[in-house]
């Protein structure tokens, strides 16, 4: 985590500077808050996923004269949104309100609403006559399958027949019209996706927050009352630089991956992990990050551990940034 | 401002939308430009010029960009696309359901819960002019990525490009106090000038400030 320094906030002095704003602080030319880091992470299928927009088939996106699986942000943001919601309700230091309902009334602070979670994953509330706006430290891309669409998606027909194993309902008469194609993606196929920040606006304990918040297997996407869990997550790795590049985005990598190895977790962790440390000066491999996650869980799992304390620690200091810059 | 002009050539490394129209059932992007205040904010958040924190100041955009060491023209594309709309859902029913009065609304089919966007997609390329600065000299880097859009999740690569003629946005103008001839009304906030030669264009934002 040291080494990522340089690229992160700083929990103390999150509200260094004035929140009066002069124009000498809020833009200067001169490179003060340079720096980006991506997590990039491989969402594998575990079970079968839905990802669908308005017809009944996977969402998909054309790419590379092909088309590829195409599951938006949201789809992955607003779980671990919630799931970090849940972790600062455990612990008993934020998330007081439902996610997407942050409501606050007249003389709160801003602090009642807002907290860790807010920081890392963005939010806004209406307060008073203003709106309070909080941007995500966090951008999550699509997340892209890595093979074309017809190779890692599958449907199942569905029919609701009748006890008797007919079709035909005898107490309205009429055989039943209750049929329709059921479209999912595929057990094994992988995805790539990419969080990343820009600016140095991550304090250390929110990107803790964050691999916390992805670490765990879930259940992402529609119909997930039936499959329960669907998405396993692996981390290629972390990357930081002065600059974002190019090939974090998703699309890139794909592009990238063309005549490479994919085909299994392993593979395609090596090559895209190739294809990205090529392009940064910082590179922490996915082996190492993944190791971090066991730890933070761990620790999360233990009551008076050292993170619990550096959660606890942080929380005055977040609450005094959300509380001074709306004031 | 310096008298630099540096031909922009931003392609769309992966999709972006904006509510910019409002079309049935949702809204649409408009998918033949990339207007120039995204364009300056973009600029100075990958420069590093943004204070670094995620809660934003009040709006007042002439404040902001008369502190930025540039101006922009509009970025246009002669092939325009867009990708088929994406249904979003308004999610707020997933943690404690609805308050009473809101349900009440509900019932009375007064909320949308969904709706559509639609994007502009990737591998578009745009072309505009920045005036008053050279950021790949400055930086070092042969290109630059930008964020644009909802959420800032569109990623617009930069790099530099001869441009003859650029169209400037009559309403950035208005901000400083400044009027253009308008050719197209678009939106209120982007009104697009004719088409004008890059060294006319230095001359009308050098007085932007």
């Amino acid at each position: 985590m040291k080494a990522l320094a340089p690229y992160l906030a700083n929990i103390s002095a999150l509200t260094t500077e004035s929140p009066i704003d002069d124009k000498k602080t809020y833009i200067h030319p001169k490179l003060k808050n340079l720096g980006s880091i991506s997590l990039v992470l491989i969402r594998e299928a575990v079970a079968p996923v839905v990802f669908r927009n308005a017809e009944q088939e996977i969402t998909d996106i054309e790419w590379l004269d092909d088309l590829y699986v195409r599951a938006v942000p949201n789809k992955f943001k607003y779980i671990e949104r919630n799931r970090g919601l849940q972790i600062l309700r455990a612990l008993g230091i934020g998330g007081r309100l439902p996610q997407n309902k942050t409501v606050l009334y007249k003389g709160q602070n801003p602090s009642a609403a807002f907290d860790l979670n807010t920081l890392v994953f963005g939010d806004s509330a209406n307060y008073d006559n203003r709106v309070l706006p909080v941007r995500a430290a966090v951008n999550y891309s699509d997340a892209l399958s890595l093979l074309p669409k017809d190779k890692c998606v599958d449907e199942t027909f569905h029919n609701r027949a009748m006890e008797d194993g007919t079709l035909f309902d005898a107490e309205s008469k009429k055989n039943s019209d209750n049929l329709f194609t059921r479209h999912f993606i595929k057990p094994g196929t992988l995805m790539v996706q990419v969080l990343s920040t820009r600016g140095q606006v991550l304090p250390e304990i929110g990107l803790k927050h964050l691999l916390l918040s992805v670490g765990m297997a879930g259940s992402y996407g529609g119909q997930t009352s039936v499959t329960g869990i669907n998405i396993r997550t692996h981390v290629v790795g972390l990357y930081g630089g002065k600059f974002e590049q190019a090939i974090t985005s998703p699309y890139e990598l794909l592009r990238g991956l063309q005549g490479r190895d994919a085909n299994d977790v392993l593979a395609a962790k090596a090559s895209l992990h190739e294809l990205l440390q090529a392009a940064h000066e910082l590179v922490i491999q996915g082996d190492e990050v993944a190791a971090w996650q066991t730890d933070l869980i761990a620790a999360f799992n233990q009551s008076g551990s050292a993170l619990e304390q550096e959660y606890r620690q942080a929380q005055p200091h977040v609450a005094e940034l959300f509380d001074q810059w709306f004031q | 401002m310096k008298a630099i002009i540096t031909g922009i050539q931003a392609e769309t490394l992966t999709p972006f939308a904006y509510h910019s129209l409002m079309v049935q059932g949702g809204t649409a992007t408009l998918p033949e430009l990339v207007s120039d205040q995204a364009l300056m904010f973009g600029l100075a958040a990958t420069l590093g010029m943004m204070r670094s924190s995620v809660c934003l100041p009040t709006k007042d955009y002439r404040r902001d960009m008369e502190a930025m060491p540039w101006r922009a023209s509009v970025l246009m594309t002669e092939q325009p696309r867009l990708l088929s709309p994406v249904v979003r859902r308004l999610n707020l029913t997933e943690e404690a359901g609805y308050k009473r009065r809101i349900q009440d609304v509900v019932k009375k089919g007064n909320l949308k819960d969904f709706f559509t966007t639609q994007e502009v997609p990737l591998g578009v390329v745009f072309t505009g002019a920045l005036f008053g600065f050279d950021p790949f000299a400055y930086s070092g880097q042969d290109e630059l990525v930008i964020r644009i859009g909802l959420h800032r999740n569109g990623m617009l690569r930069l790099r530099p490009v001869k441009v003859e003629q650029v169209r400037l946005n009559a309403a950035t103008a208005a901000l400083f106090g400044h009027e253009l001839s308008v050719e197209r009304y678009l939106l209120y906030g982007l009104q697009l000038t004719e088409r004008m030669p890059v060294k006319d264009a230095l001359q009308a934002v050098q007085q932007w400030n």
